[in-house]
C-alpha cells in the first residue's frame, strides 16, 4: 500500500494558528516514516488529519492514489489500524477482549467474534509476545504492557499500515527497545507501512527509513533519516543545541542524539569563579 | 473476583433461570398453588386438556398471574439491559435511566398523555417522545467540546431529571383530584395490577425490538467506552451506533415506564450484579442483565403482591430490597468497573 499526504493544511477552528502547512508526505509498503517535533507543535494533529478522524483545510490524504474520503470507513480500517497512547486504561476488559475489538472493521454491523478472531486475537498476541496476558484486566497493566495490547489489537485488523502515536514514551529502556523492535520486524516481515510519532529523534534514526519534522510555524522537514535527522534541524526544532554522535559496540555502530546545555558559557562563567 | 467461563451450561442456566423464577411465582400468592399444578396448568393448553383443569386454578393462573408475571418479566429485562446500554455507551458506571433522566422524561410524556385520558398507545409515544428529549438534554447539557465527563453527565442527568419531575408534578396539580390524579399518583410509584393481554401486546413490541438491538449490537458497546477517535479507527461508524443504542435504550425505558410507572434501582442494581459475576465484557452483560434482570423483577413483583395483606408499590420494594443487597456486593467485590 502507498499512503501519500498532498499540501496538507490545517488549523483548529476558531484559532488563528496554522497547526499543520503544506504537509507532504509518502509511506510505501514496508517503509517506516517518524515524525518529530518538540511538544504541543501538532504531532498528533497531523496523525488524525492524515487518517481523517480530523478534517484537512486543504490538501488530502491518498491510499494507493485514492482520495481518503471516497473510501467508505469500514474499508478504509481494515486497511490502516491506529495505536493511540497508551493511557491508563479504566475498562476492566481483559487483554484478550481487548485485542479481539481490534477485529471490528472486518465484521458486519450486527456480527459477533466468533471462533475465527478469537484465533486470531490470540495470534496477533503471540506475535508480540504477550500471550502471557490474555486473562490480565486492562487496568491493572503497566504502561508496557497496555501498549504492547494496543498494538496486539492493531494487527488483529491485519493492517497494511500502522500508525501508532508515541508509543514508546514513558516506557523504560527494555520496553523501549521491546517495542520498536516489535514494529520494526512487523515492517520487515510483513511489509507493514508504518507512522510512528516519537520524541526521539535516536529511535528514528534506529528504525525509520524517513523523517518528518515538525516545526512551530506548522511547516516540516522531510526526506530519508539521515538527511533529516541532523544537528542543525535538531537544533532549529527543538531549540536546543544537539550533537550527533557515532557510538562502537561490538559491531554495531548505533546514532546518538544528545541534547547539550544551552548556557554553555554562562556555566564556564560559574566555574570559573569557583 | 474470579470470572466464571462463559459455557454452554451457563448459557442454558441463564435461559433457564427466569423461568424457573416465573413457574415458581406463578404458584405464589393469596390463592397457592402448588409447583406441579402450575406446570400442569401451563402445559395444559398446550396438551390440550385444558377442560380437565381445576377451573378455578386455570382462572387465577391465566387471566390474572400470568400476564402480570409476563409483564414482570419483560419490564425487568428491558430495565436492566437498558441500564446496561447507557452504562457502556457513556463509559459510566452510573449511568441508568433515572440517573440521565430518561425514566422522568418518560415519566412526564406518560403522565401528560394520562392527563387527557388517552389510550395506551398514545402514552406510549408521548414517553417515548419525552424519553428522547430527555436524553438528548441530558447529553447535549454534558457535553464540552466533544467530551463527555462522568461527574458532569450525572450531573446533568440530575437537572434533567428534576426538571421533568417538575413538570410531571405540575401535571399532577392541575389533575383532577377525584378520578385521574390517584390514577396518575399510583401509577408513578410502579404497579403491575391489573394488566391485560390486550395491554401486553401493546407494550412488549417496543420492548422486545429495543432489547434485540442492543443484544444484537452488544459487542459493539465494548468499543464505544474507548475514546471517540479509537473507536472510529476500529472502523465503526459511531455516531450510527450511538444513536441507534441510545434509541433501542430510551424505546425501551419509556415503553416500560409507561407500562408500569417509574421502577428505579434495577437498571443500576443488575448490570452491576452482572459486571461483579461475569466481567466487563459487554458481550457477556447483556444477556446476563436480561436474564437476571427478568428474573429480579418476577420476585419482586411477587413480594410486591404477596408479601401483605395490601399491594405494596414496586419501587418502594426495588429500592429497600435493592439497595442493601447492592451495597453488601460493593462491600465484598469492590465494585466492578466498566
Amino acid at each position: 500500500m502507498i499512503f501519500e499526504v498532498k499540501n496538507g493544511y490545517f488549523h483548529y477552528p476558531r484559532t488563528e494558528q496554522q497547526v499543520l502547512q503544506d504537509i507532504s508526505l509518502c509511506v510505501g509498503s514496508g517503509r517506516i516514516l517518524s515524525i518529530l517535533g518538540a511538544n504541543g507543535v501538532g504531532k498528533t494533529t497531523l496523525l488524525r488529519c492524515m487518517m481523517g478522524l480530523l478534517k484537512w483545510d486543504r490538501g488530502e490524504s491518498l491510499v494507493d492514489g485514492i482520495p481518503l474520503h471516497h473510501i467508505p470507513g469500514r474499508e478504509l480500517w481494515q486497511k490502516i489500524a491506529y495505536v493511540p497512547q497508551a493511557k491508563n486504561s479504566v475498562f476492566s476488559y481483559t487483554a484478550k477482549e481487548m485485542v479481539t475489538l481490534g477485529r471490528s472493521a472486518h465484521l458486519k454491523m450486527f456480527e459477533q467474534p466468533g471462533a475465527r478472531e478469537h484465533e486470531l486475537a490470540l495470534s496477533c498476541m503471540e506475535a508480540v509476545g504477550i500471550v502471557h496476558l490474555r486473562d490480565k484486566k486492562c487496568n491493572e497493566m503497566s504502561g508496557g504492557e497496555l501498549q504492547m495490547v494496543l498494538i496486539a489489537r492493531a494487527l488483529t485488523a491485519e493492517p497494511s499500515m500502522l500508525v501508532l502515536d508515541e508509543p514508546e514514551s514513558n516506557l523504560d529502556f527494555n520496553n523501549q527497545m521491546t517495542v520498536l523492535s516489535c514494529i520494526k520486524e512487523l515492517s520487515c516481515q510483513r511489509g507493514i507501512s508504518v507512522v510512528i510519532n516519537t520524541h526521539y529523534p535516536d529511535h528514528a534514526l534506529q528504525i525509520a527509513d524517513e523523517a518528518l519534522l515538525l516545526n512551530r510555524d506548522g511547516s516540516c522537514e522531510y526526506g530519508s533519516c539521515a538527511d533529516v535527522i541532523t544537528e542543525k534541524n535538531l537544533h532549529r526544532t527543538f531549540s536546543v543545541r544537539v550533537c550527533i554522535r557515532d557510538v562502537d559496540v561490538e559491531t554495531q555502530i548505533y546514532r546518538c542524539v544528545i541534547p547539550v546545555s544551552q548556557n554553555k558559557q554562562s556555566k564556564k562563567h560559574i566555574l570559573n569563579k569557583a | 473476583m474470579s470470572k466464571i467461563t462463559f459455557g454452554v451450561y451457563s448459557k442454558i442456566g441463564l435461559l433457564l433461570l427466569p423461568l424457573v423464577a416465573a413457574v415458581v411465582c406463578i404458584g405464589i400468592g393469596r390463592y397457592h398453588i402448588g409447583i406441579a399444578d402450575t406446570v400442569q396448568v401451563l402445559l395444559s393448553p398446550v396438551i390440550g386438556n385444558l377442560n380437565d383443569m381445576d377451573s378455578t386454578q386455570v382462572s387465577v393462573i391465566f387471566s390474572v398471574r400470568l400476564p402480570r408475571i409476563l409483564l414482570a418479566m419483560f419490564i425487568g429485562a428491558g430495565l436492566s439491559v437498558s441500564g446496561a446500554a447507557f452504562q457502556g455507551l457513556f463509559t459510566n458506571p452510573l449511568a441508568t435511566p433515572d440517573t440521565l433522566g430518561v425514566a422522568s422524561g418518560a415519566s412526564f410524556g406518560a403522565a401528560l398523555a394520562l392527563l387527557f385520558s388517552a389510550n395506551l398507545l398514545v402514552v406510549q409515544i408521548s414517553a417515548l417522545a419525552f424519553g428522547l428529549c430527555a436524553i438528548m438534554l441530558t447529553h447535549f447539557i454534558s457535553q464540552q467540546r466533544d467530551k463527555t465527563n462522568i461527574v458532569m453527565l450525572v450531573l446533568s442527568g440530575m437537572v434533567v431529571s428534576s426538571l421533568f419531575q417538575a413538570l410531571v408534578s405540575l401535571v399532577k396539580y392541575v389533575a383532577d383530584p377525584q378520578d385521574v390524579l390517584p390514577g396518575i399518583t399510583y401509577w408513578l410509584m410502579g404497579s403491575m395490577t391489573g394488566i391485560s393481554y390486550s395491554r401486553l401486546m401493546l407494550g412488549i413490541p417496543f420492548i422486545l425490538s429495543g432489547t434485540l438491538i442492543i443484544f444484537f449490537l452488544r459487542w459493539r458497546l465494548n468499543i464505544m467506552a474507548l475514546s471517540s477517535d479509537e473507536a472510529k479507527s476500529l472502523g465503526i461508524n459511531v455516531k450510527l451506533v450511538r444513536i441507534l443504542i441510545m434509541l433501542a435504550a430510551t424505546f425501551v425505558t419509556a415503553s416500560c415506564v409507561s407500562m408500569c410507572g417509574q421502577v428505579g434501582w434495577v437498571g443500576l442494581l443488575v448490570p452491576h450484579i452482572s459486571r461483579m459475576l461475569y466481567g466487563s465484557n459487554n458481550k457477556d452483560v447483556i444477556p446476563v442483565s436480561i436474564s437476571l434482570g427478568a428474573m429480579f423483577m418476577v420476585m419482586m413483583d411477587t413480594a410486591a403482591r404477596s408479601a401483605t395483606a395490601a399491594e405494596i408499590p414496586i419501587s418502594i420494594l426495588t429500592a429497600v430490597i435493592g439497595a442493601p443487597f447492592f451495597i453488601a456486593l460493593l462491600r465484598k467485590t469492590g465494585g466492578a468497573r466498566l
